[in-house]
């Protein structure tokens, strides 16, 4: 009968233990799966450089001056420059929405990729935002984008909005338009290339 | 204090079925409702919670005796909340995709009542092997009709089940289904029908009348 014995610990010691016993089994656990998290994230986002990219092999971060631009990279391919790609934050319908973009150096967008660990847009609505079929809409195009509602008529560098997602479909827009504004600002797109 | 030993087989059914959380019990009804805009959400937080309520349950069966009456409560939401953390960490660094897709429901997983439940209710009264086969039985039954009500909702809200285009491209997805009150219709209408069936079974064999 032991058991019973502990059973009398006045309820502070015990919760005491308990919580005590929890730390070690939560800091355990976040040492076995801290250097892994960190490396899912960085693979995630080369993940997205690459998507945003096709052409490229390689990215080489330059420094930003931009609060709003969180990375810029250049594009490389076979060592020769082929582009920028860069990385921003919007404010969605739900919040925080993370765009990676990629141009050439003529300014044509080569890919974007929505999403970001904050990303809350509605199921089915605003998250239509982060499928191909929504981020396909923008390849070839150059910046600025418009967006227009679906069905009607859109011109050469206008994009259609997602369904009752238009505050998404805008913030999508905003960001990668932001992004050009700032690369052509800072790097040069080659004049009517 | 213990009622006599019931075979560890009901008692794996009895959360599956007979006492299935979220259609007999109607427990943990807000992450059903929230994560089930498709099948795979479905499973994905079905297998989330299974694992907290097998471990939450183990534990609490274990500390049974020695957890005081007075500070249970507090004792079981940390237990819990160890394992949900667990989930977390572990889910983010090997399932990332899916760990974005149920995001905030993940954390919630701690206030879901189903698991405060089983500790309260069967854990924290039952020997470890029981309470184990409880957690994982009222698992299975949460994560069968999650799973239910997520291809419902993704077959009329998206056209597609478990991300497969079925409904061919003429169909027009009803969103609705997608949004919560697509979750309120659908698990209402589950609801009633699954009453209709047990009422119309409960009728059939006379003597199973007066089980809840």
């Amino acid at each position: 009968m032991r058991v019973r014995r502990i059973g009398r610990l006045p309820g502070y010691l015990a919760l005491l233990i308990i919580t005590l016993v929890a730390a070690l089994a939560l800091g355990a656990t976040y040492t076995l799966t801290e250097e892994r998290i960190f490396e899912q994230s960085a693979l995630a986002a080369e993940k997205a450089r690459f998507q945003v990219m096709p052409d490229a092999d390689a990215f080489e971060k330059i420094p930003t001056e931009d609060d709003q631009i969180k990375e810029v990279y250049q594009a490389l391919k076979a060592g020769e420059m082929v582009g920028y790609v860069a990385v921003t934050d919007v404010n969605g319908y739900g919040g925080e929405i993370e765009i990676v973009a990629g141009f050439t150096l003529d300014g044509t967008i080569t890919g974007i990729s929505v999403g970001g660990a904050n990303f809350k847009e509605t199921p089915g609505l605003g998250a239509k935002a982060k499928e191909k079929a929504f981020s396909d809409r923008f390849i070839g195009k150059i910046a600025p984008i418009g967006v227009v509602k679906a069905g009607k008529t859109a011109g050469e560098n206008d994009v259609d909005a997602i369904a009752s997602a238009t505050i998404t479909s805008n913030a999508v827009a905003g960001g990668v338009n932001s992004i050009a504004e700032y690369i052509s600002k800072t790097m040069i797109f080659e004049e009517g290339a | 204090m213990i009622k006599e030993r019931k075979s560890l087989g009901k008692i794996f059914l009895n959360g599956v079925i007979t006492e299935n959380p979220t259609f007999r019990l109607v427990l943990g009804a807000c992450p059903t409702l929230a994560v089930t805009t498709s099948a795979v959400n479905g499973i994905g937080m079905g297998a989330a919670a299974t694992f907290v309520l097998v471990g939450s349950n183990v534990v609490v069966s274990m500390l049974r005796k020695f957890i005081p009456d007075n500070v249970r409560i507090p004792a079981f939401i940390v237990i819990i909340c160890t394992f949900v953390t667990m989930v977390q960490l572990f889910m983010q660094a090997y399932l990332p995709s899916l760990y974005e897709s149920l995001g905030i429901f993940i954390p919630l997983i701690v206030v879901n009542c189903i698991i405060l439940a089983r500790a309260e209710a069967f854990a924290s009264k039952n020997p470890v092997l029981a309470s184990a086969v409880d957690g994982l039985g009222m698992g299975v039954g949460f994560t069968l009709a999650l799973t239910l009500i997520g291809m419902i909702r993704e077959l009329i809200g998206s056209g597609t089940l478990f991300g497969l285009n079925v409904m061919g491209a003429g169909y027009e997805p009803m969103l609705l289904f997608v949004l919560a009150s697509g979750g309120f219709l659908t698990f209402g209408i589950l609801l009633g029908v699954i009453n209709a069936i047990t009422a119309y079974f409960q009728r059939d064999k006379h003597s199973e009348g007066g089980r809840a």
